[in-house]
């Protein structure tokens, strides 16, 4: 199982010279295991490089199927989707998987197409089959993974942390939580336990910050308390905060090598990793 | 008077080494007149490096003016990232067109919801004032003069010629020229027939927009797509370097600034585009500026030269 960055930014995307070597695209993952199946995970705007790549891989000739699973509705995690080439090209089908507090994830992703906001005014109007599933905690079905949803809170959002596996590796994906104060979410831990890969937000180098309890997400802190409980075999932090420059990363990476012995690395543009 | 390129880039922000030039935030210029006083016009991903600029300069509680073209992603996606709306004494008026029955104030809540964003207009700190713009019906926003027109786009949009220190700036964005399609409210496949009223229509809000930017120190232009990608997509609502230029020339206008820079143009295509147009504006007697994030363009009589903020740029 491989897993390639294509976006690694949270809240909002990082343009400029500062932000080049760790990248400043939005969240989007790509998940590929060794029979070629694909999921993406999250839709910032990685995912619209991630579209043009997938032209050659079949969905340029309507021919492609894509299982989208989203960590929540915000935009740094779905503004790609009317962007995302594929989703015009007919005969392409695109899974979408999530959660919103309400319960109505197909209503809010509408929502991201409404014409006040976008010259597409609708779902409707796309090419690509596009289908939505609400999840709740436990197993769902995406063709070549085993996939687990688990809802987590998030500031006034419904977050989903997922754990995936495929070729007898594992993966969990936390990338849109509020820990509780007294510690990482005990669930949260659970379903990372024992993972080979441990992708956590940590936006924040230390906690509480100001911007933690008014934007949300995890500090390194919290992110570290989750790898070591969980046992997992490597930690990638990722979701970095939009202000942070490739120095500022540098120096949490450091800071974070410092406050454990689990290998960690920080979420890069463009890079693939062997899970 | 002075503008400050925030952010120039059209549909959708585009970071990393290929634009770091020209600049990958969404669409946000700040005006400021000679005394101090700014009005923002649009809230791409720029106006969120404005508002930490803003914050650094200790200037989150001055009133400010924001003027929206249109509410496209990519002219609102930096609101809830701008500083000054999480601080308890900052005011912000919101000037914008009503599309359609839903009150203003309403469709930006909309936008700006907790399921997009991580703190929902309803819950920041800044107080906020909504102000309908009606097309041809002029306005001040602090002591700016501003005269709003209709624009051809999707959905509706709004130009803004802004007047202060003596000297104008018209905001032409987002826009398809005048000719080929008319943008109403529904979605478009591709260009549908005109009718008489259509052509009628067109030719009105040509004629405004002419009549808004002649005399005008500046024009910032949409002038997202090239003439071989306008071909293949006249129906997403915006113009070409040469339409730009074509409604420019012979109007009294002293500068074109390219804007709304397409997500797929790097910097060495921008590059091109801006030496080729740079060569057109200098037959047609206008000077081409190509906006760049950063950029510092002073206007009116006694200006500086363009030139970029300290610490932008690669
Ligand atoms: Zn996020
Ligand atoms: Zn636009
Ligand atoms: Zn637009």
């Amino acid at each position: 199982m491989k897993v390639r960055f294509w976006g690694v930014r949270g809240f909002y995307p990082a343009a400029g010279a500062s932000f080049v070597r760790y990248g400043g695209n939005t969240a989007a993952l790509e998940i590929v295991n060794d029979q070629g199946d694909r999921l993406a995970i999250d839709f910032g705007t990685g995912a619209v490089p991630l579209g043009r790549a997938l032209l050659g891989a079949g969905f340029g000739a309507g021919k492609g199927a894509l299982s989208v699973l989203l960590s929540h509705t915000h935009l740094d995690h779905t503004a790609a989707l009317p962007f995302f080439v594929p989703v015009f090209i007919p005969g392409n089908k695109i899974d979408i998987f999530g959660a919103t507090s309400d319960g109505k994830l197909q209503g809010v992703l509408e929502s991201l197409f409404d014409p006040h906001v976008c010259p597409i005014n609708s779902l409707r109007n796309l090419g690509a089959t596009v289908s939505v599933h609400n999840v709740a905690d436990g197993p769902v079905a995406v063709p070549g993974f085993s996939v687990r949803a688990l809802l987590v809170p998030h500031g006034k959002a419904t977050g989903v942390a997922w754990r995936i596996e495929a070729d007898g590796r594992s993966l969990a994906v936390i990338t849109a939580i509020d820990h509780p104060p007294q510690g990482p979410l005990p669930t949260a831990v659970a379903l990372a336990q024992g993972v080979d890969m441990l992708m956590q937000d940590a936006a924040w180098p230390s906690s509480p910050a100001h911007l933690v309890q008014r934007w949300g997400g995890a500090s390194l802190g919290y992110a570290i308390s989750v790898a070591e409980l969980a046992g997992a075999q490597q930690l990638v932090l990722t979701h970095h905060a939009p202000n942070h420059s490739d120095g500022d990363i540098d120096a949490m990476l450091a800071d974070a090598r410092r406050r454990t012995t689990l290998p960690v690395r920080a979420a890069t543009e463009g890079e693939t990793l062997e899970v | 008077m002075q503008a400050v390129f925030w952010g120039v880039r059209g549909s959708y922000p585009t970071p990393g080494p290929d634009t770091v030039r020209y600049g990958g935030n969404t669409a946000c210029v700040e005006l400021t007149s000679a005394s101090g006083e700014r009005v923002i016009i649009d809230a791409g991903t720029g106006l969120a490096r404005l508002g930490d600029y803003l914050a650094e300069q200790g200037e989150l509680h001055q009133p400010l003016d924001l003027l929206l073209s249109h509410l496209h992603w990519d002219h609102i996606q930096g609101l809830p990232f701008f500083a000054p709306c999480h601080h308890p004494d900052a005011n912000l008026s919101i000037h914008a067109l009503r599309p359609d029955a839903v009150k203003l104030s309403d469709i930006v809540r909309g936008v700006a919801r907790h399921e997009f964003f991580p703190v929902a207009l309803d819950d920041m700190a800044a107080s906020f004032h909504f102000h309908e713009v009606h097309p041809g019906r002029a306005f001040g926003a602090r002591s700016f003069d501003v005269r709003p027109f209709r624009l051809n786009h999707p959905f509706g949009a709004v130009g803004y010629r802004v007047i202060a220190d003596g000297t104008s700036c018209a905001y032409v964005c987002d826009t398809a020229p005048f000719d080929l399609l008319l943008h109403k409210k529904h979605f478009l496949k591709g260009p549908e027939p005109l009718s008489a009223a259509d052509r009628r229509s067109l030719q009105r809000r040509k004629a405004s927009l002419l009549h808004a930017i002649a005399g005008c120190d500046t024009v910032i232009y949409d002038t997202h797509y090239t003439q071989d990608e306008y071909a293949r997509f006249p129906h997403y609502g915006h113009s070409t370097p040469d339409h730009a230029l074509d409604m420019c020339a012979g109007q009294g206008i002293r500068r074109v600034v390219l804007f709304h820079h397409a997500p797929n143009h790097n910097d060495t295509q921008m590059d091109e585009i801006d030496a080729h147009y740079r060569a057109k504006g200098d037959l047609l007697g206008l000077e081409v500026v190509t906006a760049r994030e950063g950029m510092v363009l002073p206007m009116g009589p006694g200006r500086r030269a363009p030139h970029m903020r300290p610490g932008t740029g690669p």
